[in-house]
């Protein structure tokens, strides 16, 4: 019987993580979430986060995160994925209230979405920079998105995928090595979203 | 009409675990069993769906934690919670069930500081404020407690003010409309959407897919609720419930149906219309 | 020994299913009402069920498909005779919608719709009146009257009798039944069938003759308000013809031309809530914009301002308000369950109707404090008690009664 590919996902103890523990089950995957004490390990670790900034970075001070990521990162075969607020503390900062340092992994900027209707709340389409065999299946399918500020990659290469609103294009997929991130909810895109979910090892390359 | 993709979003009055269809916000007809209309909704494209528990405010109720835990762990779109909640405990009891958005009413009508507390909280995006809105004699009012109670102030004043306050996203129900499957009250909808800075749902008379198309293309709106036009049509396709308790005068007419029009048929419907949806 | 008014049951009991009480009056013979006036009450029987509980069983078993057939059967024998081959009464609530529409558009009768106007009406009540007669495209009598009589006789049945409605009863009751026989129309149809009622005739000429007989023969002896007629007249300078609109109708007229007088809601299975999602649909019904003060509901009897003060009038004299009044029909209809009823009780049952209590008491001339001082010579000592100079209720159905 092939190994299931373990996923552990941090709580930041500011959102319920009922949706995506749900949809790594479904995507197949063994899962779990990292308790107090201990160490980040698994074959894939999520970052997921709903709500401010500031507060997701107090929770991370708290927990001791940034610490826990990074030994997890040193290690080989590490795969650390951000979603939707948990993809913003991924960067280096924020311009939410006040400027507020990220986790600092990805060079870059969180700025607000300029468009006239805020937070941009809805299904949305990825257009990808690489047009690699396992991405095909992605390319019309929706996924779904909320969200009020917009990641600024300084570096474009780490631009994975954008998407359009309001006649405007974001940054929706970020990637730098093994440092993931989708500003939108796979656990919360049906049944495309739970495909991309396990998908996740594939873009790895 | 708002160029971003619309949302099409069923709407599902529960009572005693039921779904229930008034018209005008009253009467308790029983439609039949809630998950299967979701889970079917679900299948054939919902891209949003909202639960109301349509006596909680009445009886000071929070029933509806055990059908969403059910509903979370099969639904993977979002799922949004309103009825009766008053409370950051409550709060956070429905999104520990499961709940993606939470919609408050007569909440925000009591206290509107309570949205500055829990947009704070929770965050902005996470919290839905529903305005009921009733038009008498030309003018609009807003009401609360599932329109028993009216209060004399503008919907579009109300709206500004729960924007101002944090909300994330407003639903505009017209009561007038709701349930008569005659169309929206395109007035009240493009007054309060074309407003706003926040994302509106349009609520209340969807009766067929030309009034939907029209809700879109004449107003602002960046999703629609609907029920009666899904309900009375998705009732023909399943078994029918026997409770022993209930309106169930007019569930125990309606024959049943192989074929029947749902959202994915709308949807189909919107895109050859150039409408921006998700197939 | 507490005293007892109204010769009501000195034991209150609350039927187990339905939740109403004993204290509930059944029809009364509104001609004969004076304060001296004994009520007679629902019964509930030693297991703690009662009557009308028992009838809405018995109702569940009903074959509906041979009673329908007795009223086409009905129908057959005057379809089609005359300018108009019935008569439904109503002023555009739920039911009179249903009834009038239901005779028209499934049964093919063509109805006259014959109307009691609200002493004071809504004004969602007369767009709902409009739009009934617009949408059926019915013809409509509505009764022009003295209005000046009624307010008077509304006046003194509040102040002598604490029951302002009893003059649109009466008016209600008889005023059809007379145009009906002046227009030669057989046949008139009431809608829903009360609890109480287990026929399909509510009248038939011979009790409509004994109703007439007995007014016309003692006409002198007749009290409005709780006032003989005799005395209204002379002291408000009355004449015979304002009282007449709410008399029953002259018996040698009836003697020429029978009208028979039935419930459709004997016929046809009548669900409450159901005739309000129909009148919705098709006949431009509107529920109330706001919650009846009393109640839950928008949608019951909602035309006349003067409503919401009746139902606050019966829960001063037997401690039943207009909650008590919908639940108990709701649970009957195995709509709402025990619970949910005892709920919507304690929430709302007995709450003031203040929204145009005011512009009644204007309308009336009654000075408002002094209806306040009234109210309190109304309550029976056995349903009410003052403690700390507040009035409380002895029992409730949520047994939180100061006696309980």
């Amino acid at each position: 019987m092939k190994k299931k590919i373990k996923v552990c996902i941090i709580n930041l103890g500011i959102n319920n993580l009922h949706s995506i523990y749900n949809a790594c089950l479904k995507a197949g995957y063994s899962t779990r979430v990292l308790e107090e004490k201990e160490k980040l390990k698994g074959n894939i670790v999520i970052l997921p986060g709903i709500g401010s900034f500031s507060s997701g970075m107090l929770s991370i001070k708290k927990k001791k995160i940034k610490e826990k990521i990074a030994e997890y990162l040193s290690k080989p075969n590490s795969f650390l994925y951000g979603i939707c607020l948990g993809m913003q503390l991924l960067f280096k900062k924020s311009f939410e209230f006040k400027k507020t340092d990220g986790l600092g992994l990805i060079d870059g900027e969180v700025k607000k979405i300029n468009s006239r209707i805020v937070p941009h709340m809805g299904w949305n389409t990825l257009k990808f920079k690489k047009k690699k065999f396992h991405i095909k299946k992605f390319i019309n399918t929706y996924f779904y998105f909320v969200h009020s500020y917009i990641c600024h990659p300084k570096n474009h290469d780490n631009i994975f995928a954008s998407t359009c609103y309001d006649k405007s294009n974001f940054c929706s997929i970020v990637k730098k090595k093994n440092i993931f991130g989708t500003q939108f909810h796979p656990e919360k895109s049906g049944l495309s979203g739970i495909k991309f979910l396990k998908s996740l090892k594939k873009f790895l390359d | 009409m708002n160029k971003n993709f619309i949302r099409i979003i069923p709407f599902l009055d529960i009572k005693n675990g039921l779904l229930i269809k008034g018209i005008n916000l009253d009467g308790f007809r029983i439609m039949g069993e809630p998950s299967l209309f979701s889970d079917f909704y679900n299948k054939s494209g919902a891209d949003e769906i909202c639960y109301i528990d349509a006596v909680a405010s009445l009886f000071g109720t929070l029933n509806l934690t055990n059908f969403i835990k059910k509903c979370s762990k099969k639904i993977f779109v979002p799922l949004n919670i309103g009825g009766g909640i008053n409370s950051v405990d409550k709060i956070n009891k429905m999104l520990g069930s499961g709940a993606d958005k939470i919609v408050i009413n007569t909440a925000a009508v009591e206290d509107p500081f309570f949205i500055k507390e829990a947009s704070r909280i929770f965050g902005s995006s996470t919290i839905t404020v529903q305005i009921q809105t009733i038009k008498i004699n030309n003018n609009y009012y807003i009401t609360k407690s599932s329109g028993r109670d009216i209060e004399k102030i503008s919907p579009k004043d109300f709206a500004k003010k729960m924007q101002d306050y944090g909300a994330g996203e407003i639903i505009i129900t017209s009561i007038n409309h709701e349930g008569l499957k005659k169309g929206f009250d395109l007035k009240i909808i493009d007054e309060i959407s074309s407003k706003l800075q926040i994302p509106c749902i349009a609520h209340g008379g969807a009766g067929c897919f030309e009034d939907v198309y029209n809700v879109i293309n004449k107003t602002n709106i960046t999703g629609v609720g609907i029920a009666s036009l899904f309900h009375y049509e998705a009732m023909h396709y399943f078994k029918k419930i026997n409770p022993r308790i209930g309106n169930i005068n007019y569930l125990k007419s309606v024959k049943r149906k192989k074929k029947i029009n749902t959202i994915k048929e709308l949807k189909y419907f919107l895109k050859r219309k150039k409408i921006n949806i998700r197939l | 020994m507490l005293k007892v008014f109204y010769g009501l049951p000195k034991r209150i009991i609350f039927c187990k299913k339905t939740l109403m009480s004993n204290q509930q009056p059944n029809s009364a013979l509104e001609f004969y009402h004076t304060k001296k006036s004994k009520k007679k009450t629902l019964f509930i029987d030693k297991h703690g069920v009662s009557d009308a509980w028992k009838y809405s069983r018995i109702k569940k078993k009903i074959k509906w498909i041979n009673r329908e057939k007795k009223l086409l059967n009905l129908l057959n024998r005057f379809r089609g005779k005359g300018e108009f081959d019935c008569l439904v009464p109503g002023s555009g609530g739920k039911d009179s919608c249903f009834a009038a529409h239901v005779l028209k558009y499934k049964y093919g009768m063509n109805p006259l719709t014959v109307t009691w106007p609200p002493i004071l009406y809504t004004s969602y009540g007369k767009k709902n009146f409009l739009n009934w007669i617009k949408s059926g495209s019915f013809q409509n009598i509505s009764a022009k009257r003295n209005e000046n009589f009624f307010k008077i006789a509304t006046k003194l049945s509040i102040l002598n009798l604490f029951h302002p409605f009893q003059t649109f009863i009466l008016g209600q009751k008889n005023f059809a039944v007379k145009i009906a026989e002046k227009l030669k129309i057989p046949l008139v149809f009431y809608g829903e069938n009360e609890a109480e009622h287990h026929n399909a005739i509510a009248d038939n000429s011979s009790s409509l003759r004994n109703k007439s007989y007995h007014t016309y023969q003692n006409l002198e002896s007749i009290y409005i308000g709780g006032v003989k007629i005799k005395d209204l007249m002379n002291d408000y300078k009355f004449k015979f013809k304002d009282i007449e609109p709410i008399l029953p109708i002259n018996i040698n007229k009836l003697i020429k031309f029978p009208v028979e007088v039935h419930y459709l809601g004997f016929y046809l299975k009548w669900i409450p809530q159901e005739t309000f999602y129909y009148a919705v649909e098709n006949c431009g019904f509107r529920p109330r914009p706001f919650r009846t003060q009393g109640t839950y509901s928008r949608y019951n009897s909602i035309d006349d301002k003067i409503d919401d003060l009746h139902y606050y009038t019966t829960f001063i004299k037997f401690g039943i308000g207009r909650c008590s009044y919908d639940i108990s029909q709701e649970i009957r209809n195995d709509h709402i369950t025990r619970d949910e009823g005892l709920k919507l009780i304690k929430k709302y049952d007995g709450e003031f109707p203040d929204i145009y209590f005011s512009e009644i008491m204007k309308y009336l001339e009654i000075n408002e404090n002094y209806f306040f001082k009234l109210q309190n010579k109304f309550r029976s000592p056995h349903i009410w008690k003052k403690v700390n100079k507040k009035w409380y209720l002895r029992h409730t159905a949520n047994k939180d009664g100061v006696d309980d």
